[in-house]
Order: C-alpha cells, then sequence, then structure tokens
C-alpha cells in the first residue's frame, strides 16, 4: 500500500503523476500515458563526475579510476547464477537498455506486454550486485572497443576536445567511458566500493510512464526492494576558475570537412535548482533567438557559405558544471570563430528585440509539449530533471515566467569572450597541409 | 492494410493513420522519381533548394519566421529510398489544434505544403541561381563526408560489393561527378516531370474526423497542377543465385576496424517464409539475447557491437562489428560459426520464443509515435504492400523451428568486407 502518494497535475499540458516515498527509501514516480508502449527507468545519481567521494565525514575521500560508473553499469547485467539479464529479459518481451552520463546511470526497459514481469526483473538485478575478477577482465575488452568505436567518431571527439579546452580542473572533461588504460586498473573491489556507495535507494529513483498503475508497482517494490538505510555521500569536484583552459584544441581525424564547435564556459551557478532550471530555460530562449534559423548570424554564416548545416546550440548544466555550445561544419572555422566574436559585441549593443525574444519563448514551449508524445521521452527528461531538484512540469513554468529582461541578462553574463574555447576536428590531409 | 485513401488529382492519393492520442500531427509528401544515379543525384540537390525557401518565403530567415509563428512546425524534404523505389518526400509535423490558440494549424500546414512544392522561386525556368551554387557546394561536401561515419560507411561498402550494378547499390547522395554539371534550369525541369508525371503519396496522422478537410484542402491545392500521371512499377531485383564468397579489404587511418557481412536471403516481405526468416534474424542477430550479441560480444568480448539486420524488400542481410584488425579471422568465423548454428538448428526453445516476443514487442510499439507509423507506412504505400504490424505479429506467431531452420538455410554469406586500420603517420 501507498502511504502518502501526491498527484502533480499540469492543466496546460493536460498531463499528471504521481509520486510517492518507498518504504525502501526510493522515490516513486507513476506517470500515465495511454500508450502501448510502457517504459520504466531505474537510475542512480551517479555518474563519470563522481570520481572521489566519502561517506563519513571525518574520512579521507576515496579516488577510483576514470570510467567506472560506465564500467559498472555493464556488469551490473551480470547475475551471481550465470543468467544473462538480457536473458531474464528475454521472456517478457521487453527491449532493455541502460546508459551513463556525467552525471546519471540509468537502466531501463520498454514492453507492451507483461509490464510487472519485467519491473521485477530490474529492481533486481540492479539490487544485486555480482562482480568477478574473470567477469571484470571479459568486460575490459568490450569495453576497449567501445572507447575505440567512440576514437573514430568526430561527434565525440569534438565534445570531449571542447571540454578540454574549456575546463582546466572538472570532471566533465573526462570521457565517460575513460580510457583504455583507466579500465584497466578497475576491479571488483572498486566496483563493489562504486556500487554500495551509490546504489543506495535513497541516492536513486524510479520513473514509469505508460498504461500502469501505482498501486501494483508499489507492490512489485515491495517484494524486491530492502530498506536502504539514507547515507550521507559526499562528493568532490576539483575547483575550477572562470578562465577557460585554453583558447583552441584540435585533433585530426579521417574525416572529409572540418567540424567545429564552440563553448562558453559559465560558473556562476546557482545553488537553488530552480534558479539553475529557470538559467537553463533562458539558455535555451537565447541559443534560439542568437543562433537559430531566424538569427541573423546563422544567415550570414549559411549564404555566405561558412557553414553547411543547422548552428546546434545547447546548454549542458548541473550543479558543478555549465557551458553554452554551438557547433557545425565548416571549411573555415577560425573565421566563423572570428565572425562569432564580432557578432557578441553588436548583439550586446543591439540586441535581438522583444519580438524575437517572444518567438523564441513560444516556439520553446511548443517543442517541449512534443515530448509528451513519447514514454520514453517522458521518463528520461523526467529523471534529468528529479535528479536536478526539479520536475518536468517546471520547466514550462520557467519558461512562462521569463522576461525579455532575463534574457538580456544571460546574454550580457555569459558571453564574454575570455569565458569562449573553440574545439575543431580537421581532416588529415588539413594537418600535414598546414605542417608544411 | 486497410488505410483510409483518397484520391486528390491524377496519380495523387491521401491516405489516413488516426493521431488522436499524439500531441504532434503530421503530413508527409512523397513524390516518386526514378533510381537512377542521375536523377538521385538531381533529387537530392532539389531537395536542398526546396529546403533554402520558396516565393512568398525566398529565404530561410522569412521560412523559418514562419514556421516559428505556426508554433514551432517542422518542415524539411529529403530524398528516401525504400527497396529499389525512391522518393523525394516533404516532411511537416505541428503541433495538435488543442495547444494552438484559434490557429488553423492544418490549413497553414497545406498553404505551407503549397508554397514550398507548387510556388518555387523561379525565375527565367530555374531555380534561383545562388541558391543551385551553395547547395552544390553543400551536397558535395556531404557526399565527401559519408567518409566520416566508419560504421555506416563500411555498410555502404559491403552492400555496393554485394548488389554490384544494381539500383539498390546506387550511394544515397548521388554523385559528385554528375553534381558539378547540374544547373538551376537542369533541376526545375526534373521538378516539373515530376511534379506532371510521378505519382504521389500523401500520408496524414492526425486528429480523428479530421481528413475529409485535409483532403479537401488537399485537392484545392494540387488542382492546378496539368498531370500527365505515368503508371510506374515498383519491382526490386532480388537475387537468389549463390557464388562464391568475395573478401574485400580496404585500408583506412582509423582505430577501430569495421567488418561488414553481405548475405542474399532471397526472402522478401512477398515470401511466404518471411516470418520464419525474421524470427531467424533475431535468433542470429537481432537482439541483446541472440546468438551474435552472446557469443561473439559477451563470450569472447570481440567487439561491442555485433548486430545482423534485414532488408525485406531486398531479400539481404547485412552483419556488421567494430573489431581490432587482429581480430579479423577470429571474428569472422565466429559470426559464420554462428550462421551455421541456426541453419543447423542448435537453438534452444527458449531462444525461440524470446525471439518470437521480443519480435512481437517491437511491432506493438509502431503504433507508439507518428515518426515510427511514418516509417512502417510510407514506402509500403509507395510499394503496394499491405502488411501491418498486426498481420506481422499473426505472421510470426505461426511460426515453427522447423520454418526458422528452413529459412535460415536460405542465407549465404557473398560478400565480406572489412575496413581494416592503416598504419598510422608519424605526427
Amino acid at each position: 500500500m501507498i502511504k502518502d502518494k501526491k498527484i502533480v497535475r499540469s492543466d496546460f499540458l493536460n498531463e499528471e503523476y504521481t509520486v510517492f516515498k518507498h518504504e525502501s527509501g526510493l522515490d516513486v514516480y507513476v506517470f500515465k500515458k495511454a500508450l502501448s508502449t510502457s517504459y520504466a527507468l531505474f537510475a542512480t545519481k551517479y555518474g563519470s563526475l563522481d570520481n572521489k567521494f566519502k561517506t563519513d565525514p571525518s574520512a579521507d575521500f576515496t579516488c577510483v579510476p576514470d570510467g567506472i560508473a560506465h564500467f559498472l553499469e555493464h556488469k551490473m547485467f551480470e547475475n551471481e547464477n550465470g543468467e544473462d539479464t538480457f536473458v531474464r529479459y528475454a521472456k517478457t518481451g521487453a527491449s532493455a537498455n541502460a546508459y551513463t552520463s556525467n552525471s546519471i546511470t540509468a537502466y531501463l526497459f520498454s514492453c507492451t506486454d507483461n509490464f510487472y514481469e519485467s519491473l521485477e526483473i530490474l529492481l533486481d538485478f540492479v539490487t544485486k550486485p555480482y562482480f568477478t575478477k574473470e567477469t571484470v577482465e571479459k568486460e575490459q575488452g568490450i569495453i576497449a572497443q567501445e572507447i575505440r568505436m567512440y576514437d573514430d567518431n568526430p561527434g565525440t571527439r569534438l565534445y570531449y576536445e571542447l571540454l578540454g579546452a574549456l575546463y582546466k580542473n572538472h570532471n566533465v572533461k573526462i570521457n565517460v567511458a575513460g580510457t583504455v588504460d583507466s579500465i584497466r586498473k578497475i576491479t571488483p573491489e572498486y566496483l563493489y566500493m562504486c556500487y554500495n556507495t551509490f546504489y543506495n535507494l535513497n541516492n536513486m529513483a524510479l520513473c514509469v510512464c505508460g498504461e500502469v498503475d501505482e498501486e501494483s508497482v508499489c507492490q512489485v517494490c515491495d517484494r524486491i526492494l530492502k530498506k536502504s538505510s539514507d547515507l550521507n555521500i559526499i562528493r568532490e569536484y576539483p575547483a575550477e576558475d572562470a578562465e577557460v583552459n585554453k583558447k583552441t584544441a584540435s585533433a585530426s581525424l579521417k574525416v572529409s570537412q572540418p567540424i567545429f564547435a564552440v563553448g562558453i564556459k559559465d560558473t556562476d551557478i546557482s545553488a537553488e535548482p530552480y534558479k539553475r532550471l529557470k538559467k537553463k530555460a533562458c539558455a535555451d530562449i537565447v541559443g534560439k533567438m542568437l543562433f537559430g534559423k531566424t538569427s541573423p548570424f546563422f544567415n550570414e554564416l549559411y549564404e555566405k557559405g561558412l557553414i553547411a548545416g543547422d548552428l546546434h546550440a545547447d546548454y549542458e548544466h548541473n550543479e558543478s558544471f555549465s557551458f553554452f555550445s554551438f557547433d557545425s561544419k565548416s571549411n573555415d572555422p577560425d573565421k566563423v570563430f572570428e565572425m562569432f566574436c564580432n557578432y557578441m559585441e553588436t548583439f550586446k549593443k543591439n540586441p535581438p528585440d522583444r519580438s524575437e525574444f517572444e518567438r523564441a519563448k513560444r516556439v520553446k514551449l511548443a517543442s517541449f509539449i512534443g515530448i509528451f508524445d513519447s514514454t520514453e521521452d517522458i521518463a528520461n527528461e523526467f529523471l534529468s530533471f528529479v535528479f536536478d531538484g526539479t520536475t518536468i512540469f517546471e520547466y514550462a513554468d520557467a519558461i512562462n515566467e521569463l522576461t525579455y529582461e532575463d534574457a538580456l541578462e544571460f546574454i550580457n553574463c555569459v558571453f564574454k569572450e575570455e569565458y569562449c574555447s573553440m574545439a575543431k576536428i580537421l581532416p588529415l590531409n588539413e594537418k600535414e597541409r598546414i605542417r608544411k | 492494410m486497410n488505410l483510409p485513401r483518397r484520391k486528390i488529382a491524377d496519380g495523387i492519393h491521401a491516405n489516413y493513420l488516426n493521431g488522436s492520442k499524439f500531441k504532434v500531427h503530421s503530413i508527409t509528401v512523397g513524390i516518386e522519381i526514378p533510381l537512377d544515379l542521375k536523377s538521385v543525384t538531381t533529387a537530392n540537390l532539389l531537395s536542398r533548394v526546396l529546403n533554402r525557401g520558396c516565393k512568398k518565403y525566398p529565404d530561410i530567415k522569412s521560412l523559418s519566421v514562419k514556421l516559428d509563428d505556426m508554433y514551432a512546425a517542422g518542415l524539411s524534404i529529403g530524398v528516401t529510398r525504400s527497396g529499389e523505389s525512391e522518393y523525394l518526400c516533404l516532411f511537416t509535423d505541428f503541433l495538435s489544434g488543442t495547444y494552438t490558440q484559434g490557429c488553423d494549424i492544418i490549413k497553414e500546414t497545406v498553404e505551407i505544403i503549397k508554397e514550398i512544392l507548387l510556388l518555387p522561386k523561379i525565375e527565367n525556368g530555374a531555380f534561383d541561381h545562388a541558391y543551385v551554387a551553395g547547395e552544390k557546394k553543400n551536397l558535395a561536401d556531404d557526399i565527401a563526408s559519408l567518409i566520416n561515419n566508419k560504421a555506416k560507411y563500411a555498410k555502404n561498402r559491403c552492400i555496393e560489393e554485394l548488389c554490384k550494378g544494381e539500383p539498390y547499390a546506387i550511394s544515397t547522395l548521388g554523385d559528385k561527378e554528375i553534381l558539378s554539371a547540374l544547373d538551376g534550369s537542369e533541376l526545375y525541369r526534373f521538378f516539373s516531370s515530376a511534379l506532371k508525371h510521378s505519382r504521389m503519396e500523401i500520408l496524414y496522422t492526425g486528429e480523428d474526423g479530421s481528413f475529409d478537410k485535409v483532403c479537401s484542402e488537399l485537392t484545392d491545392i494540387f488542382s492546378c497542377l496539368e498531370r500527365e500521371y505515368e503508371e510506374s512499377c515498383f519491382d526490386c531485383i532480388v537475387r537468389n543465385d549463390v557464388k562464391a564468397v568475395h573478401e574485400v579489404y580496404e585500408d583506412m587511418e582509423v582505430i577501430q576496424g569495421k567488418l561488414s557481412l553481405g548475405m542474399v536471403t532471397g526472402v522478401t516481405n512477398k515470401s511466404p517464409d518471411i516470418g520464419a526468416l525474421i524470427v531467424a534474424n533475431e535468433i542470429f542477430g537481432g537482439s541483446p539475447n541472440s546468438k551474435l550479441f552472446m557469443n561473439v560480444r559477451e563470450k569472447m568480448s570481440l567487439c561491442y557491437y555485433c548486430s545482423s539486420t534485414l532488408d525485406a524488400v531486398k531479400g539481404i542481410m547485412l552483419v556488421n562489428a567494430g573489431i581490432e584488425k587482429d581480430n579479423y579471422k577470429i571474428a569472422k568465423n565466429a559470426i559464420l560459426e554462428q550462421l551455421e548454428e541456426v541453419k543447423a538448428g542448435k537453438f534452444t526453445d527458449e531462444e525461440f520464443s524470446n525471439a518470437v516476443s521480443s519480435l512481437i514487442n517491437g511491432y506493438k510499439s509502431v503504433a507508439d509515435s507518428v515518426s515510427s507509423l511514418e516509417t512502417w507506412y510510407m514506402p509500403r504505400i509507395f510499394i503496394g504492400e499491405n502488411d501491418t504490424p498486426e498481420s506481422r505479429i499473426k505472421q510470426i506467431r505461426s511460426v515453427t523451428r522447423k520454418d526458422v531452420i528452413n529459412a535460415a538455410n536460405k542465407i549465404n554469406p557473398q560478400v565480406i568486407y572489412f575496413l581494416r586500420p592503416s598504419e598510422k603517420e608519424e605526427c
């Protein structure tokens, strides 16, 4: 039986969800949606950033090898009786997967039948770690191939080149999967240590979405989950100055045309989750105003043939880092950067007018509505909001509350040349040409 | 397949899917084009030029402002291929009227379709010279960029070898030599001819009861076309003959090697044993419970990804994996060995029933998004295939172990392609 449940409703979206705290310590979110596919996400607030931590305030910090959160995610699929988790799911027909980001590790499945049986498997395998020396070694081979696959991926390489340029110390610049060398240092002992710290139910959340009933979800939780005593997890992230690590970074790969990303580091991070959310919403609107297809900058670059596709603007943030970025492909990234620096001066003096702001706001709101057509999108978005201390419906509130003046303030505070770096991925022959 | 279907003009039909449960709806217009290298190149350039604007919204900015004002409606034009049929595809999506505060979003969307397709920016019988020149350069860059995604590149190279000389092997973006000779007037002639002669299929996914309105709006806009519809047939070359296995190596400065195996099955959506082949593929390499995943990845730890996919229009199967250079032989043999296991019936009843339930789960999910519905129905409407996710489920449920073994024995490896990491130059 659920004791204290709360129903949260959005009239604007015509959607609602139920939230309750299970006796085990787990927060459970049930989002009802009349679609054939139901989706469940069981996640811990733990990612590649969390390399240094302790639970006893008087103890020393524990440091673990890079890439361990992702490694742990892979290893959770193995069970003590030798049965593979995918085989267990196969009996229910569910399609299962998992992912690790810099701050979240999530296990998920989608299914059209046997939802509660699949949910039972999900809760069961994630709460039963089993690691041996042999299975760890075997996984090192698989993950090394995953890392090497991404080494050939221009987009991934660009992303980490940019983070390496922006950040001097912060862990966000470390590849989520680690390196072929760092994962060699991973042992069963390290894995258990991380598991026992971060896979505490009080540090986790369950989000289910579909034609599901909260009482039945609670019953599965009752059957599988044992009470976790709340740990006080203390994470330490390296201190980071406002200045960037270096202005430019590049790598050469077998690509035909350079790709580039410009990042703007933002170290003014509020301790209040809703303020962070509001800043994210503001960044999304400003990104659309300054770099979208209606912006003068995009149109000038495109018409001059300096970029060949969209300028993708983004703002990534959590409680310890945040940065704005835009990327595209270009035969002359340096020229684009130069034009961007001039553009920054122009738009600060003559910012886009109020109607541009209102249009961008409407567009962001309309795109947000689209999320609610998919149980997968709802559950994933839901979780990222929850782990940052807010809720999904609050994003719409934040957009509605934002004013033109908020956008101008963001533009003036964030867009400063000293906070900007550029990363490039260049074709191999390009580097040769430069060397000659 | 019993989708509601109406004639809009000669050779132009609108088809309807009920999308009441979605907040975002869509209208997609497909215009058939011939599948030859020149047409593919021309259609790709045309789609890019059309994306730049039209007479009323003559540049990206004015068109984007218009779309933003339609509550962030989406519009894109591209080229799609299914088997050996090719079509220019105009895709729109837009918020349901519930969220658009009195704006007649269907009418606005059909208007935009009219502006883009029927009122393009033409001067002296040619598309805008600057647009054509800019997009020629962009398309040429994209053709050259095909090399950036190594897994996709390896897969395409394998298809080229497997289907040599067949339309299926034609590069999806076209050819850079042909591209360099194209101009705005040739592009316009190509487009005018398609609008006059080609078959068009429109798929609307939207509110219950709104199909009549969409059809009447569409009939209005297409009435201006002087149609001389030329019926076409949608054949696809399906090979049944088996040749000796052909190994192809290509050296490139990459970190990870990409292995791609091309096989012919001769089994298509029209074959009675398609259900059995789909189950055989699922057991072999279609899911994380498959033999390829469980053995080549999990037991042998040779790769991060190793999976098989079917093209049931063309009757072929591909296996793709990313591996170390030195593991080429081991990985290739392991993949072929797993195929032999399926052919010999060496799979458990559990593997069999798991494959069936995993497939059924997938087919049931098709109904849950506008894009998966489009992906399912649009090519089928063009090719005239009548299977629905429901009929597929029925077919899969009736498959026996013996059927799977028989179907698996029709899978014949023909090409083994390896994108081989070469030694890096000193930097």
